[in-house]
């Protein structure tokens, strides 16, 4: 080993941390006061292994389940990329399409447990609702824009993804286009063609989540966050959006 | 992990389904290398005593998304160090940890043995005070892989990026702090 290594190695033992604390009481009584995850009825069995991000061009989305072949991968913290022949079709789109249940801003922050942007301070303006799930790493918060029809015309979403590296994954059909881009100095992906949000349940089957939106995806990472804007934009307009919600 | 204690796995899986006591021995045998690198990202004792307690909660209730058999030490600290990273983000405060050393005299250290004289003392005062002058991200990753000896797996997971880039910056900061305190002359 390099002697400054060597030296680094003995001076480990010299240092005089901060007395340790005992946590274990603390922990204790805490996770007693509040057993595992917030249990909702009906969802307990959804505790969800992976998540998985389905993107599909047009009718491919017509195409039935196959087993895919992993291609190419592009990774962000939090995401990963396959590039697939096919991606799995899509079944039906529950009510609140998976980016949880309606919250207010102050609620989701609290949520959440990390400081939020104001999205109308960017061009978006404010949005129609703000949504909060915990089955997406430590809990994502969605921001909704609607269209007068009551679709979903733009979604943005954020949540934390430090802990597992490849805990969402993006699986891209044969004809989308995946480019890398830089986005606020950092990196992103851009995605082009509609996609889904898709969960891969323990059983490692994909449930589909969310509504697909036809509109392409700026997918960004600010510091161990990893944000999603999908809609109808451009690189350069997604990118602006970006840079107004930087914190 | 090299060296993981056979029953980890065991308590592990009790804890999953809910065994608080099981969780407790957890917390007993990592609480000490979860608040050391809680210390090193909040830069004081008492917000990484604050970070590891709140990280050893949710690292309890995100237990089903543990991947059974996976060693849970790098699990356990990319959430710590998350938790220490927001806490520090929050309080807007960026000061690094000082580095204290046991003694201050020739028979300082935790463990004195007969060729610690004055000048290993020195040296090492020179080294610690040198690894608080390097940028943050060369300080934690060289703190991480050489004063709490983890490995570039757990560092990667602690400081949440990949393995290679542990590799690179750790090279980039040995050779930075060489530039501040040279090899030892009388290495």
């Amino acid at each position: 080993m390099p002697e400054l290594e060597r030296e680094l190695r003995a001076l480990a033992p010299a240092i005089d941390w901060p007395e340790e604390p005992n946590l274990a009481p603390a922990v204790r009584r805490r996770i007693e006061a509040e057993p595992m995850r917030r249990a909702r009825p009906g969802r307990r069995a959804l505790v969800l292994a992976l998540a998985v991000l389905a993107v599909a061009v047009g009718a491919v989305l017509a195409v039935p389940s196959a087993r895919t072949a992993v291609l190419e991968w592009l990774g962000l913290r939090g995401v990963t990329v396959e590039r697939a022949e096919t991606v799995p079709s899509l079944p039906e789109t529950p009510p609140d399409f998976g980016v949880g249940d309606e919250v207010s801003p102050e609620e989701a922050e609290t949520l959440v447990g990390f400081p939020l942007p104001d999205p109308a301070a960017t061009s978006l303006g404010a949005s129609d609702e703000v949504r909060y799930t915990d089955l997406v790493g430590d809990g994502q918060v969605a921001w909704v824009w609607r269209d007068d029809d009551g679709s979903v015309a733009t979604l943005l979403t954020v949540f934390r993804a430090a802990i597992d590296e490849g805990f969402i994954q993006k699986m891209t059909g044969a004809e989308a286009q995946v480019r890398r881009v830089t986005v606020n100095g950092g990196r992103g992906l851009w995605l082009t063609g509609p996609h889904s949000f898709m969960y891969v349940l323990p059983s490692g089957q994909g449930r589909d989540e969310t509504a697909r939106l036809a509109g392409p995806t700026l997918l960004w990472e600010e510091g161990d966050r990893l944000w999603r804007l999908e809609g109808d934009f451009t690189l350069a307009e997604a990118r602006a959006i970006a840079a107004d919600l930087a914190p | 992990m090299e060296g993981r204690p056979r029953d980890e796995d065991d308590l592990v899986a009790r804890a999953r389904r809910g065994d608080a006591s099981a969780y407790e021995e957890l917390v007993h045998r990592y609480q000490g290398i979860a608040f050391r690198t809680a210390c090193l990202v909040t830069g004081n004792a008492a917000d990484a005593e604050e970070a590891a307690q709140d990280a050893f909660v949710k690292a309890y209730r995100a237990l089903g998304r543990f991947r059974p058999g996976a060693p849970f030490r790098p699990w356990l600290l990319a959430i710590v160090a998350n938790e220490a990273r927001n806490r520090r983000r929050s309080a807007g405060r960026r000061a690094a940890l000082e580095l204290r050393l046991a003694g201050a005299g020739p028979s300082g250290g935790a463990a004195p043995s007969p060729e610690t004289s004055v000048a290993t003392a020195e040296r090492r005062r020179e080294l610690a005070d040198a690894l608080g002058k390097l940028r943050e991200d060369d300080r934690l990753v060289l703190a991480c892989r050489f004063l709490l000896d983890l490995g570039e797996e757990e560092t990667a997971a602690a400081l949440g990026v990949r393995r290679g880039t542990v590799k690179s910056r750790t090279s980039r900061a040995l050779a930075r702090l060489r530039e501040i305190v040279g090899e030892d002359a009388r290495a």
